[in-house]
Protein backbone atom coordinates (compact mmCIF):
# COMPACT_ATOMS: atom_id res chain seq x y z
CA UNK A 1 0.00 0.00 0.00
CA UNK A 2 2.72 2.41 1.02
CA UNK A 3 4.69 1.57 -2.11
CA UNK A 4 2.06 3.12 -4.37
CA UNK A 5 2.11 6.42 -2.51
CA UNK A 6 4.03 9.38 -3.89
CA UNK A 7 7.25 10.34 -2.23
CA UNK A 8 7.41 14.02 -1.39
CA UNK A 9 9.85 15.92 -3.56
CA UNK A 10 12.44 18.04 -1.86
CA UNK A 11 11.06 21.51 -1.32
CA UNK A 12 7.39 20.65 -1.74
CA UNK A 13 6.52 20.27 1.92
CA UNK A 14 7.29 23.89 2.85
CA UNK A 15 4.79 25.45 0.42
CA UNK A 16 2.22 22.82 1.39
CA UNK A 17 2.59 23.82 5.03
CA UNK A 18 2.35 27.51 4.15
CA UNK A 19 -0.75 26.98 2.06
CA UNK A 20 -2.38 24.92 4.80
CA UNK A 21 -1.73 27.62 7.37
CA UNK A 22 -2.89 30.32 4.98
CA UNK A 23 -6.26 28.65 4.52
CA UNK A 24 -6.80 27.09 7.94
CA UNK A 25 -5.47 29.79 10.23
CA UNK A 26 -3.60 28.68 13.31
CA UNK A 27 -2.87 24.95 13.59
CA UNK A 28 -0.63 22.56 15.52
CA UNK A 29 1.82 20.19 13.86
CA UNK A 30 -0.53 17.22 13.93
CA UNK A 31 -3.35 19.29 12.45
CA UNK A 32 -1.14 20.47 9.59
CA UNK A 33 0.04 16.94 8.83
CA UNK A 34 -3.49 15.50 8.88
CA UNK A 35 -4.78 18.30 6.72
CA UNK A 36 -2.10 17.75 4.08
CA UNK A 37 -2.82 14.01 4.09
CA UNK A 38 -6.55 14.63 3.69
CA UNK A 39 -6.16 17.15 0.89
CA UNK A 40 -3.81 14.82 -0.97
CA UNK A 41 -6.42 12.09 -0.67
CA UNK A 42 -3.82 10.03 1.18
CA UNK A 43 -1.89 9.72 -2.03
CA UNK A 44 1.39 11.09 -0.71
CA UNK A 45 3.67 9.33 1.69
CA UNK A 46 4.07 11.83 4.47
CA UNK A 47 6.03 10.83 7.51
CA UNK A 48 4.28 13.18 9.88
CA UNK A 49 7.51 13.69 11.82
CA UNK A 50 9.16 15.43 8.87
CA UNK A 51 6.75 18.30 9.28
CA UNK A 52 8.73 19.54 12.26
CA UNK A 53 11.88 20.15 10.23
CA UNK A 54 9.78 22.11 7.77
CA UNK A 55 8.15 24.09 10.57
CA UNK A 56 11.45 25.13 12.11
CA UNK A 57 12.77 26.15 8.70
CA UNK A 58 9.74 28.29 7.98
CA UNK A 59 9.85 29.78 11.43
CA UNK A 60 13.52 30.73 11.13
CA UNK A 61 12.76 32.48 7.87
CA UNK A 62 10.06 34.46 9.57
CA UNK A 63 7.32 33.01 7.36
CA UNK A 64 5.36 31.49 10.22
CA UNK A 65 5.11 32.22 13.92
CA UNK A 66 4.53 29.78 16.77
CA UNK A 67 2.87 29.94 20.13
CA UNK A 68 1.97 27.39 22.78
CA UNK A 69 -1.74 27.18 23.40
CA UNK A 70 -4.56 24.84 24.35
CA UNK A 71 -6.48 22.78 21.84
CA UNK A 72 -10.25 22.20 21.71
CA UNK A 73 -9.81 19.02 23.71
CA UNK A 74 -7.76 20.81 26.34
CA UNK A 75 -4.37 19.57 25.28
CA UNK A 76 -1.30 21.78 25.24
CA UNK A 77 0.15 22.17 21.78
CA UNK A 78 2.29 24.54 19.79
CA UNK A 79 0.15 26.46 17.30
CA UNK A 80 1.58 27.85 14.11
CA UNK A 81 0.23 30.66 11.97
CA UNK A 82 1.41 32.28 8.77
CA UNK A 83 2.93 35.77 8.82
CA UNK A 84 2.66 38.56 6.27
CA UNK A 85 6.07 37.64 4.88
CA UNK A 86 4.93 34.05 4.71
CA UNK A 87 1.95 34.99 2.55
CA UNK A 88 4.25 36.83 0.15
CA UNK A 89 6.54 33.82 -0.03
CA UNK A 90 3.58 31.52 -0.57
CA UNK A 91 2.44 33.60 -3.54
CA UNK A 92 5.90 33.24 -5.08
CA UNK A 93 6.07 29.52 -4.36
CA UNK A 94 2.64 28.93 -5.81
CA UNK A 95 3.57 30.61 -9.09
CA UNK A 96 6.81 28.62 -9.26
CA UNK A 97 5.23 25.23 -8.64
CA UNK A 98 2.34 25.86 -10.99
CA UNK A 99 4.72 26.82 -13.76
CA UNK A 100 6.93 23.83 -13.07
CA UNK A 101 4.07 21.36 -13.01
CA UNK A 102 2.55 22.75 -16.21
CA UNK A 103 5.90 22.50 -17.99
CA UNK A 104 6.35 18.94 -16.75
CA UNK A 105 2.85 18.10 -17.91
CA UNK A 106 3.51 19.51 -21.37
CA UNK A 107 6.90 17.82 -21.78
CA UNK A 108 5.57 14.47 -20.67
CA UNK A 109 2.63 14.78 -23.02
CA UNK A 110 4.94 15.00 -26.06
CA UNK A 111 4.29 12.29 -28.64
CA UNK A 112 6.72 10.79 -31.10
CA UNK A 113 7.11 12.77 -34.31
CA UNK A 114 4.42 11.75 -36.80
CA UNK A 115 2.20 10.44 -34.05
CA UNK A 116 -0.86 12.16 -32.74
CA UNK A 117 0.04 15.52 -31.25
CA UNK B 1 20.20 38.82 1.61
CA UNK B 2 18.72 39.94 4.89
CA UNK B 3 16.71 36.72 4.83
CA UNK B 4 19.88 34.71 4.63
CA UNK B 5 21.43 36.69 7.45
CA UNK B 6 18.37 36.20 9.60
CA UNK B 7 18.47 32.48 8.88
CA UNK B 8 22.15 32.26 9.82
CA UNK B 9 21.61 34.19 13.04
CA UNK B 10 18.67 31.99 13.97
CA UNK B 11 20.73 28.91 13.33
CA UNK B 12 23.55 30.27 15.44
CA UNK B 13 21.17 31.10 18.27
CA UNK B 14 19.67 27.62 18.06
CA UNK B 15 23.15 26.12 18.22
CA UNK B 16 23.63 27.62 21.70
CA UNK B 17 20.14 26.77 22.94
CA UNK B 18 20.07 23.07 22.25
CA UNK B 19 18.63 21.89 25.53
CA UNK B 20 15.57 24.12 25.82
CA UNK B 21 14.83 23.64 22.13
CA UNK B 22 15.14 19.87 22.39
CA UNK B 23 12.82 19.83 25.39
CA UNK B 24 10.30 21.92 23.54
CA UNK B 25 10.50 19.62 20.54
CA UNK B 26 10.00 16.57 22.78
CA UNK B 27 6.90 18.16 24.28
CA UNK B 28 5.61 19.07 20.84
CA UNK B 29 6.10 15.59 19.44
CA UNK B 30 4.54 14.01 22.52
CA UNK B 31 1.46 16.16 22.05
CA UNK B 32 1.40 15.26 18.35
CA UNK B 33 1.30 11.55 19.23
CA UNK B 34 -1.42 12.13 21.81
CA UNK B 35 -3.58 13.87 19.21
CA UNK B 36 -3.01 11.00 16.81
CA UNK B 37 -3.75 8.31 19.41
CA UNK B 38 -6.91 10.09 20.45
CA UNK B 39 -8.14 10.30 16.88
CA UNK B 40 -7.38 6.62 16.34
CA UNK B 41 -9.26 5.71 19.53
CA UNK B 42 -12.25 7.65 18.28
CA UNK B 43 -12.11 5.59 15.11
CA UNK B 44 -12.65 2.57 17.34
CA UNK B 45 -9.16 1.11 17.49
CA UNK B 46 -7.84 -0.68 20.58
CA UNK B 47 -5.43 1.39 22.68
CA UNK B 48 -2.39 -0.58 21.52
CA UNK B 49 -3.38 -0.43 17.87
CA UNK B 50 -4.14 3.28 18.17
CA UNK B 51 -0.69 3.89 19.55
CA UNK B 52 0.99 1.66 17.02
CA UNK B 53 -0.65 3.36 14.07
CA UNK B 54 0.12 6.80 15.45
CA UNK B 55 3.79 5.86 15.61
CA UNK B 56 3.71 4.38 12.11
CA UNK B 57 2.24 7.56 10.60
CA UNK B 58 4.72 9.65 12.51
CA UNK B 59 7.52 7.61 10.98
CA UNK B 60 10.54 7.39 13.27
CA UNK B 61 10.63 9.78 16.20
CA UNK B 62 14.42 9.88 16.46
CA UNK B 63 14.79 10.41 12.74
CA UNK B 64 12.35 13.31 12.84
CA UNK B 65 14.23 14.88 15.75
CA UNK B 66 17.47 14.58 13.84
CA UNK B 67 15.94 16.24 10.79
CA UNK B 68 14.61 18.99 12.98
CA UNK B 69 18.02 19.59 14.54
CA UNK B 70 19.66 19.69 11.14
CA UNK B 71 17.18 22.26 9.88
CA UNK B 72 17.48 24.29 13.05
CA UNK B 73 21.14 24.58 14.04
CA UNK B 74 24.63 24.20 12.63
CA UNK B 75 25.00 20.51 11.82
CA UNK B 76 28.49 20.91 10.35
CA UNK B 77 29.77 22.45 13.57
CA UNK B 78 27.98 19.79 15.61
CA UNK B 79 29.70 17.08 13.59
CA UNK B 80 33.08 18.74 13.95
CA UNK B 81 32.75 19.00 17.74
CA UNK B 82 31.61 15.41 17.90
CA UNK B 83 34.63 14.28 15.87
CA UNK B 84 37.00 16.21 18.12
CA UNK B 85 35.45 14.73 21.24
CA UNK B 86 35.71 11.27 19.70
CA UNK B 87 39.36 11.82 18.80
CA UNK B 88 40.25 12.96 22.32
CA UNK B 89 38.42 10.01 23.82
CA UNK B 90 40.27 7.57 21.56
CA UNK B 91 43.64 9.12 22.36
CA UNK B 92 42.93 8.84 26.08
CA UNK B 93 41.95 5.24 25.70
CA UNK B 94 45.29 4.34 24.06
CA UNK B 95 47.92 6.53 25.73
CA UNK B 96 50.81 4.47 24.32
CA UNK B 97 49.63 5.00 20.76
CA UNK B 98 48.84 8.66 21.45
CA UNK B 99 52.31 9.24 22.94
CA UNK B 100 54.06 7.55 20.03
CA UNK B 101 52.04 9.50 17.48
CA UNK B 102 52.70 12.80 19.22
CA UNK B 103 56.43 12.02 19.59
CA UNK B 104 56.82 11.08 15.94
CA UNK B 105 54.94 14.17 14.80
CA UNK B 106 57.06 16.35 17.11
CA UNK B 107 60.32 14.83 15.85
CA UNK B 108 59.24 15.06 12.24
CA UNK B 109 58.14 18.66 12.47
CA UNK B 110 61.21 19.61 14.55
CA UNK B 111 63.63 18.00 12.12
CA UNK B 112 61.94 19.62 9.14
CA UNK B 113 62.07 23.04 10.76
CA UNK B 114 65.75 22.64 11.69
CA UNK B 115 66.74 21.54 8.21
CA UNK B 116 64.73 24.26 6.54
CA UNK B 117 66.21 26.84 8.92
CA UNK B 118 69.69 25.81 7.87
CA UNK B 119 68.97 25.65 4.14
CA UNK B 120 67.14 28.94 4.27
CA UNK B 121 70.04 30.75 5.96
CA UNK B 122 72.80 29.07 3.95
CA UNK B 123 71.36 28.90 0.48
CA UNK B 124 68.16 30.83 0.01
CA UNK B 125 68.59 34.15 1.79
CA UNK B 126 71.08 36.58 0.16
CA UNK B 127 74.33 37.18 1.98
CA UNK B 128 73.94 39.92 4.65
CA UNK B 129 76.35 42.20 2.78
CA UNK B 130 74.46 41.93 -0.48
CA UNK B 131 71.26 42.53 1.35
CA UNK B 132 72.50 45.87 2.66
CA UNK B 133 73.77 46.91 -0.69
CA UNK B 134 70.54 46.21 -2.37
CA UNK B 135 68.65 48.17 0.23
CA UNK B 136 70.70 51.31 0.22
CA UNK B 137 72.05 51.13 -3.31
CA UNK B 138 75.67 51.06 -2.07
CA UNK B 139 77.71 48.77 0.10
CA UNK B 140 78.16 50.21 3.57
CA UNK B 141 81.89 50.32 4.15
CA UNK B 142 83.98 51.85 6.87
CA UNK B 143 86.80 54.18 5.90
CA UNK B 144 89.42 51.47 6.01
CA UNK B 145 87.40 49.50 3.52
CA UNK B 146 86.09 46.87 5.89
CA UNK B 147 82.44 46.21 6.35
CA UNK B 148 80.87 48.28 9.12
CA UNK B 149 78.70 47.05 11.92
CA UNK B 150 80.20 43.55 12.18
CA UNK B 151 78.17 40.55 10.98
Amino acid sequence: MAASKLDLLQGTLDPMVLQTLATMGSLHGYGIARRIEQVSGDRILLNQGTIYASLVRLQQQGWISAEWGTSDNNRKAKFYSITKKGRKQLAKDAVYWQRLSSVMGRVLALREAGGKQ
Amino acid sequence: MTDRLRRALNRLRAFFRKEPLDQELDAEMASHLEFAIEENLQRGLSPEEARRQALVSFGGVEQAKEQHREARGLPALDDLLQDIRFAIRQLRKHPGFAGTAILILALGIGASVAIFGFVDAALLEPHPQNRRRSRRGQPVLAQDGSESGGR
